[in-house]
């Protein structure tokens, strides 16, 4: 499956939490979400989101890829977002998504990876 | 960076941290226009507060609930809080050169401590102080206390946020975990264990919560695990009769009697030794009396007060224990009663607004450690202040309980910003020039240093 991995700073639970409450139970199933939480240091503290790697379907890579966009139009403290794409290519469907997504946005940076799975698409 | 809120697990003084996404237009105008200063009314600033930030401070209170409520958390707080006064007092006898303090406390590390927790397939488990120590398992976790602590706030998270149909489902907590940051791989673990997510939904928060009835919270988990495995998982006719009711079943007595059949090393509360000794249980309307044990008296000024309190009333209305082992089915108005009747004493309330500006506000402030130690309100609010400064300053040097990241000042041009002895200090003043914390530590080490402050003390 493809997998998108999101870093944006101290912004990333927010926009994780923006995405994934807008997506509707159904398509929410079928995406899995993985925090990547900094570490507690002894204290009894809430979880800090440091990056996400959502596991999705190439269809709810495009549906989430515009919520991102969504999120974007409403930021005005973001710095960076870092999105790392795996498992799909720049010339799919989902990939233009992406690079419509990092042309529209100085602060967006966008990079395609091989996938870890050897048996799903390649990338560029 | 964020700095995360989080309840100091031996102080237990919240430190909650709003960070500026989470600070709308109209809290920004209220922080701005109320100059909010401590003793302010903190109701509007609540009013304002993103879900997040209340979501957060449910968590921290849950955190603030378990010191109350667990008695190993409880005589962890105890005894850790007369460690870190008793390393103060040695530190300042050595140099009263603060800024160059340095020391180690493995007992305050006891939260942190890996043990190994390991299943097969067909109701096999066990525990062990070393990884891999279980042949043939097809799973193994790491387990601590603390993380014991927070997979427990995690599910008391997701019960007050869900609905009674909800509350059970393990698709709604799945679609939650991916909703929400939690901790929940013990969760994870255990529910892998038990070869069924709902059961492990209905019933792993008392059973985490019983484990803190012990010495050894990780040992007593397994083993309550193991016991659930047993009962309910080859289902004998007490499991299946149990099951069959609804939610909230008596799951606390349950595991409570589970609790006393264990073959314990030594007798109840034998031991004031934070790292180790025998396994036994512990008693937690002992240690809110003053402790017993090796070591002692123990009371803690912030958790003392409402503990006692707490053991007393729940004694005649034993529906409080359901704050800790089902929140969710208390219902809005009983929870927000306790939340307001047992709240922490201390809590500490920093604005992230940015441009040199932020606000921390201290509320709560009231009768920390009352009906122990009965004090006035000004002596109160400096023994707060005293407690803050000392214990800021020996977490930095033990490096104990202590995130790098953790501040309550946001002045860059202070002399005492690096090294950040003050990270618990709360009274930030909008010009650092007329901060208290060097004068106020400075006083704490000279008294510390007369020949005659023992006795004094």
């Amino acid at each position: 499956m493809p997998t998108l991995r999101l870093e944006a700073g101290d912004l990333t639970e927010e926009l994780l939490r923006f995405v994934t409450a807008e997506l509707d139970d159904a398509t929410l199933d079928q995406i899995e979400v993985e925090r990547t939480r900094r570490a507690s240091e002894g204290l009894a503290s809430e979880p800090l989101t440091a990056a996400a790697t959502l596991t999705l379907a190439t269809t709810a890579v495009v549906a989430v890829t515009r919520l991102i966009e969504r999120w974007l139009e409403k930021q005005r403290q973001l710095e960076t977002l870092t999105i790392v794409a795996e498992g799909f290519t720049e010339s799919d469907e989902a990939g233009r998504e992406l690079a419509k997504l990092a042309a529209s946005h100085a602060n967006v940076s966008v990079k395609h990876e091989l996938s870890k799975e050897p048996w799903v698409g390649g990338n560029r | 960076m964020a700095i995360r809120s989080h309840v100091d697990p031996c102080l237990f003084v919240v430190f909650m941290h709003v960070q500026r996404p989470q600070i709308g237009e109209e809290l920004d105008e209220l922080l701005a226009a109320l100059r909010v200063r401590h003793g302010d009314p903190v109701q509007p600033i609540f009013e304002r507060l993103h879900e997040r930030s209340h979501q957060v401070f449910f968590h921290e209170s849950y955190h603030f609930w378990q010191g109350l409520r667990l008695p190993f958390l409880y005589r962890y707080a105890s005894l850790a809080f007369r460690t870190m006064f008793i390393a103060f007092r040695k530190l300042s006898e050595q140099t009263d050169e603060f800024l160059t303090w340095d020391c180690l406390l493995p007992e305050l590390h006891r939260l942190d401590i890996d043990t190994y927790a390991a299943f097969a397939r067909g109701g096999r488990i066990s525990w062990s102080g070393t990884a891999r120590a279980m042949a043939g398992a097809d799973r193994e976790i790491q387990l601590t206390p603390l993380g014991l602590l927070e997979c427990a706030a995690s599910l008391a998270e997701f019960q007050v946020m869900t609905t009674d149909a909800e509350r059970v489902h393990p698709d709604a907590l799945r679609r939650w975990a991916k909703r929400n940051p939690s901790y929940l791989e013990i969760f994870d673990f255990a529910a892998d264990f038990l070869e069924d997510r709902t059961l492990a939904l209905r019933c792993l928060l008392p059973l985490i919560n019983a484990s803190f009835t012990t010495s050894h919270p990780e040992r007593t988990f397994v083993e309550l695990l193991a016991r659930t495995w047993s009962t309910f998982v080859r289902r004998s006719k007490l499991g299946t009769e149990f099951l069959a009711q609804p939610e909230p079943c008596r799951w606390r007595e349950l595991f409570m009697l589970w609790v006393s059949k264990i073959e314990f090393e030594a007798k109840d509360d034998s031991s004031g030794d934070i790292l180790g000794g025998p396994y036994h249980r512990l008693n937690l309307r002992n240690w809110v009396r003053g402790g017993v044990g090796e070591g002692g008296q123990a009371v803690h000024p912030f958790l003392a007060g409402r503990a006692l309190e707490w053991e007393e009333a729940a004694a005649a209305n034993p529906i409080l224990e359901w704050a800790l082992d089902m929140p969710g089915w208390m219902g809005s108005d009983s929870l927000q009663q306790i939340r307001s009747t047992f709240d922490p004493p201390v809590t500490v309330l920093r604005f992230h607004t940015g441009e040199q500006a932020d606000r921390v506000i201290l509320f709560g402030m009231g009768d920390i450690a009352r009906p122990v130690v009965e004090l006035d309100p000004s002596s109160m609010r400096g023994a707060i202040a005293d407690i803050v400064t000392m214990y800021g300053a020996v977490r930095r040097a033990s490096g104990a309980h202590f995130d790098a990241f953790q501040r309550t000042c946001h002045h860059r041009g202070c002399p005492f910003y690096e090294k950040n002895y003050c990270n618990a200090y709360v009274i930030i003043p909008e010009d650092h020039a007329r901060c208290g914390f060097p004068a106020r530590i400075d006083s704490l080490i000279q008294t510390w240093r007369k020949p005659d402050a023992h006795a004094s003390a």
